[in-house]
């Protein structure tokens, strides 16, 4: 009745395990108590959980990153924690095999689960702004890609109270992960919860890849887009490409575990390398796809908050071109110590050389855009200078890691970990938070605490040195990854300074949290009327309300060049109003997006446990959910000429009214 | 372009040198690099040129002021100096005691030519990345919007500059380039290492959680345990029993995965007479952190010796034995067999896992396995 379920899979017994499960079920009920006490179950339903619309889904998958990065984080914090204390016969304070469990979830969530709700919420939130645009191509897919990333992220927390999660690591190489070493239910919930995700991820590609190409604002040619949208377009390439191969290989791994097969065991003619050269086609090319979109806040960032035209536009998409189509070709310089002949490995470590080149150049052009202009050392800023100065630092080791002689001895030490954590730590979540902070106005009408966002920031930063620069020195001490305990003291100091670093972090994410709700309590001090909160906004997102109108524009905005809005600004059009509002299309809530990430979870639940039933039975429910939801003709509704000039009545008078007190954001 | 390379990466001779030295050496020699580069990076970029492209920068009052421009513009004398700076990290380095740190006193030359290559590429890299550091920096407060006395030049671009940036950083690639494709070749860890010594050969077996080590010429094996005589060349044959790992002696160099059913090849050699550390470098499950082994590089007076040792001391390898030690266990102690039978035990625990050939009916099975089975 159960498949391989039963109580035992709960590990009452272990007190670690047991009170983060209790800490995350007292958060999860103490939330659910206040939405409760609130009465706002129905507010909550109606215009959150079943919204189609595309800035309350950026929301929400944005919320999700932060849940997780706070989960991804305490994993990091139990690692730096362990290492430090585990030298000698000392085996650290975790149960035994938990380290490898933490560092497999750690991975797993703050590439899944963090960094790609965190750039998926962004590209919601600004892509259809800033291309005029008043949703995405298909809403209510964009509904489902929501929710099968929020449940497949519940699968994950699942795991940690029911059963384990894979001790394979986030990479979950075979044989190692296959049935004869992994006999659990660990790998399962891995692969279910990424394979879930992934479709998710696909999903998203598709919608947005469509949302770029056919539903810019007239005059909005391809060379006249935001930089942000470019990169998001190079990114949903790069998704819709490389995701399908990851979920055929996690598909024959799973055919491996549950019908016994051999694509990669040991035995009858399976083959780990094959598994390494597919997950690595799509694990490269996802770098890129955490990586670019960041580039594109910081381009976004750069230019607005130093006041000055994006420096090298042409060259910055080709780069960002280059980027993509270059990332396919790289991918075996993750196992250069594998044995390949020297041709086949000096040719990929060229390719990834190769890489450096627009790479360098988007660097270079973010610094000339700071040539000559006024740069405001807003939050945004902040973490883009910082990104800047940390960036070039893990790209250099990046081409040391990509010299397959340097490789040889570099692979698999702390030296990598401390490579791949400067990249993504800086070239992504920098930029996230970066993008945070420059549009979280555009969203809510109000502003971040300057103050605690610049304390985080300086923690971060800080943290970020103190906790990975030792992880290069321990590279140099021949120290390999993913040690539960060592024997060797030489070790120990560097992976001290490595937990004092975490606990920087630690703090700067408390700042963050503070910063949240301080900011939350001053809103009515930050109010953005505007629109244009930086003043100096140059894209269209900047030209509507903050927050903006259900349907974004009243009317389309006409492109007449790059940064149109501060075209228009230039132009002294940003006031003129339309004589006649037109009613507007918009599509209906619903709420079948939810219902299918909630059968997906139950799918995949039934898969990890053998309960056949539920799993066949949510996946046929999902089925119906679809053919019904698509049988629906009424999938959208009119908002009245006269609803939207009230609305936009409302902002004008909400903004003279501003502007007769003089108030000037900070 | 073959002059720079060359002069990039000459053979740095080691022998019968301190530390000291070779470190100074090694610090001559990048400096002598670098100054090379800066002289065909000054030659490429002429400064003359960009003087005359690069826009004044307009006062707030529209006066064109010469006096206000302090634009840097890259010399040769410059590029030297920054070649020079570029070495301080490296001096840091060589202040701590570079013995303590494996890969930066490696004791062979594989491990030697890995850091050099390491170092060389470094300091290449240093050449962009140093400059973008400063310049992050100096832009930033250069252009800070609290300075009113500047006018922002909000359109101001400058197609030169775009040609530099593209040009700059694909002439370093190109270089590294060139460097990788020479050094893949040169350290190919399948190539055998020339030397009028003897190779020694050796089977490395990966198991749950240990190392098996065959020599196949002396009929003996170690668990965990490497003893070898100096500047002999080893030539590893890698194979699992198990999961896949990564057999990596940090002090002598490169590191090759073992699979199960496949051979790998890896070609080390220690020029200094050590005890070094050894180990599985690829997670491999919960005995991971304790697979780890002793290297010993002895003379070959030592080494004759200890052959001699274990055969008087060791047990007998059998495949029953075999069997026994396949079994997971960590922190496995040090043991020797005396004698290894059947002798291409290697091999056949790579057959195990490959009954079936592609184009062969039933597998091959040398007369010896009869016995044994």
């Amino acid at each position: 009745m159960f498949g391989k379920l039963s109580l035992s899979a709960i590990p009452f017994h272990v007190p670690i395990i047991m009170g983060s499960v209790s800490v995350v079920l007292l958060g999860a009920a103490l939330i659910l108590a206040l939405i409760t006490y609130y009465r706002k179950w129905g507010y909550l339903w109606h215009e959150w959980l079943t919204s189609v619309d595309h800035k309350r889904i950026g929301v929400m998958y944005i919320i999700l990153a932060l849940v997780m990065l706070l989960r991804g984080f305490s994993d990091a914090i139990l690692m730096r924690s362990q290492q430090a204390v585990a030298l000698g016969s000392d085996h650290g304070f975790l149960p035994p095999g938990h380290y490898d469990q933490i560092f497999s979830a750690h991975g797993t969530i703050m590439i899944f689960f963090m960094a790609m709700p965190f750039l998926v919420g962004l590209m919601n939130v600004v892509v259809p702004l800033q291309i005029g645009a008043r949703d995405v191509a298909f809403p209510f897919m964009n509904a489902v890609s929501l929710w099968l990333t929020v449940f497949s992220a519940g699968l994950v927390m699942l795991s940690l109270g029911v059963g384990n999660f894979s001790h394979a690591g986030w990479t979950g190489y075979p044989p190692l992960s296959g049935l004869h070493y992994s006999p659990g239910t660990g790998v399962d919930y891995w692969i279910w919860s990424i394979q879930l995700s992934g479709l998710g991820s696909l999903m998203t590609g598709i919608n947005f890849l469509v949302t770029i190409l056919k539903m810019r604002a007239p005059g909005m040619t391809l060379m006249r887009m935001p930089i942000f949208t470019w990169t998001a377009l190079c990114t949903n390439v790069l998704m819709i490409l490389a995701f399908p191969v990851l979920t055929v290989t996690l598909a024959l791994l799973a055919l491996d575990r549950y019908l016994g097969m051999h694509f990669f065991t040991n035995a009858l003619g399976g083959n780990m390398m094959m598994y390494l050269n597919l997950f690595w086609i799509w694990g490269h090319p996802e770098v890129y796809i955490l990586v670019l979109p960041a580039f594109g806040v910081f381009s976004e960032v750069v230019a607005t908050l130093c006041g000055k035209r994006l420096f090298g536009y042409t060259s910055m998409i080709w780069a960002t071109i280059a980027i993509t189509v270059l990332s396919f070709t790289v991918w075996l310089h993750h196992f250069f110590t594998m044995g390949s002949s020297a041709d086949v490995n000096a040719f990929f470590g060229i390719m990834t050389m190769i890489i450096a080149v627009p790479t360098g150049v988007k660097v270079f052009n973010w610094l000339f855009t700071m040539y000559q202009g006024r740069v405001r050392f807003d939050t945004p800023m902040l973490w883009t200078l910082a990104f800047m100065v940390t960036f070039v630092l893990g790209g250099m080791t990046g081409v040391m890691l990509a010299i397959p002689g340097a490789d040889y001895v570099l692979h698999n030490t702390e030296f990598l970990v401390a490579h791949f954590h400067n990249m993504l730590i800086p070239g992504a979540l920098f930029g996230y938070f970066a993008g945070y902070a420059f549009w979280f106005p555009k969203v809510f009408g109000f502003a971040l605490n300057e103050k605690w966002g610049k304390r985080a920031f300086w923690m971060w930063a800080s943290g970020f040195y103190l906790a990975f620069m030792p992880l290069y020195v321990l590279g140099f001490l021949g120290m390999p990854r993913r040690l539960e305990y060592y024997t060797n003291p030489a070790w120990h100091p560097w992976l001290e300074i490595a937990a004092v670093g975490a606990a920087f972090i630690l703090i700067g994410i408390v700042f963050q949290v503070i910063q949240l709700v301080v900011s939350i309590r001053a809103r009515e001090t930050t109010r953005d009327l505007s629109g244009d909160y930086w003043r100096d906004g140059r894209t269209l997102e900047w030209s509507t309300a903050s927050p903006p109108p259900l349907y974004n524009f009243a009317q389309h905005p006409v492109v007449q060049s790059r940064d149109a809005f501060m075209a228009m600004k230039q132009a002294g059009s940003t006031d003129q109003r339309p004589d006649t509002y037109h009613a507007i299309l918009m599509p209906k809530n619903t709420p079948a997006g939810f219902i299918v990430g909630v059968l997906a979870f139950f799918t995949g639940f039934g898969l990890i446990w053998h309960i056949w039933w539920l799993a066949a039975g949510a996946a046929l429910g999902i089925l119906a959910t679809l053919i019904f939801r698509m049988m629906q003709d009424e999938v959208e509704y009119l908002i009245p000429a006269e609803e939207v000039q009230r609305i936009e009545a409302a902002r004008i008078f909400r903004h003279a009214d501003a502007d007769s007190y003089q108030q000037v954001p900070a | 372009m073959t002059l720079l390379v060359r002069g990039l990466y000459p053979e740095v001779s080691r022998t019968n040198k301190t530390d000291h030295k070779k470190f100074k050496a090694l610090l001559g020699w990048h400096s002598r690099c670098i100054g090379k580069i800066g002289e065909v990076l000054s030659a490429a970029i002429k400064p003359d040129r960009i003087n005359l492209n690069l826009p004044r920068r307009v006062q707030a009052g529209s006066s064109h002021s010469n006096a206000d421009m302090r634009y840097f513009v890259p010399g040769k004398k410059h590029l030297r100096l920054l070649g020079y700076c570029s070495l301080i990290p490296l001096l840091f380095l060589g202040g701590c005691s570079v013995s303590g740190f494996p890969l930066l006193d490696p004791q062979g030359p594989i491990g030697h030519s890995e850091l050099n290559l390491i170092v060389t590429a470094f300091l290449i890299m240093l050449i962009p990345v140093l400059p973008v550091i400063g310049m992050t920096f100096w832009f930033a407060w250069r252009y800070r919007a609290s300075r009113r006395e500047t006018a922002p030049q909000p359109g101001w671009s400058e197609h030169t500059i775009e040609l530099v940036v593209w040009t700059v950083p694909t002439i370093i690639v190109i270089a590294l380039g060139v460097l990788t494709w020479v050094t893949t070749h040169r350290l190919d860890p399948y190539k055998s290492i020339a030397s009028s010594a003897k190779p020694i050969q050796i089977e490395a077996i990966a198991l749950n959680w240990k190392w098996l080590f065959i020599y196949p010429d002396e009929h003996i094996a170690t668990v965990n345990q490497l003893v070898i005589p100096v500047n002999a060349p080893v030539s590893f044959r890698l194979t699992s029993d198990t999961v896949m790992a990564s057999l990596f002696i940090p002090r002598l160099g490169s590191q090759v995965y073992a699979m199960a059913g496949m051979q790998t090849r890896l070609h080390l050699l220690a020029s200094q007479p050590g005890n070094y550390r050894g180990m599985n470098s690829q997670f491999s499950g919960a005995g991971f952190p304790g697979m780890h082994f002793r290297v010993i590089a002895t003379s070959q007076g030592d080494y004759q010796a200890w052959l001699k040792q274990v055969r008087q001391t060791g047990s007998a390898l059998n495949l029953a034995r075999f069997k026994q030690l396949a079994q997971p266990s960590a922190h496995s102690p040090v043991s020797y067999f005396a004698s290894v039978q059947p002798p291409d035990l290697f091999d056949q625990v790579m057959r195990t896992f490959k009954p079936m050939q592609p184009g062969a009916m039933a597998p091959m099975q040398p007369a010896s396995s009869h016995q044994e089975t």
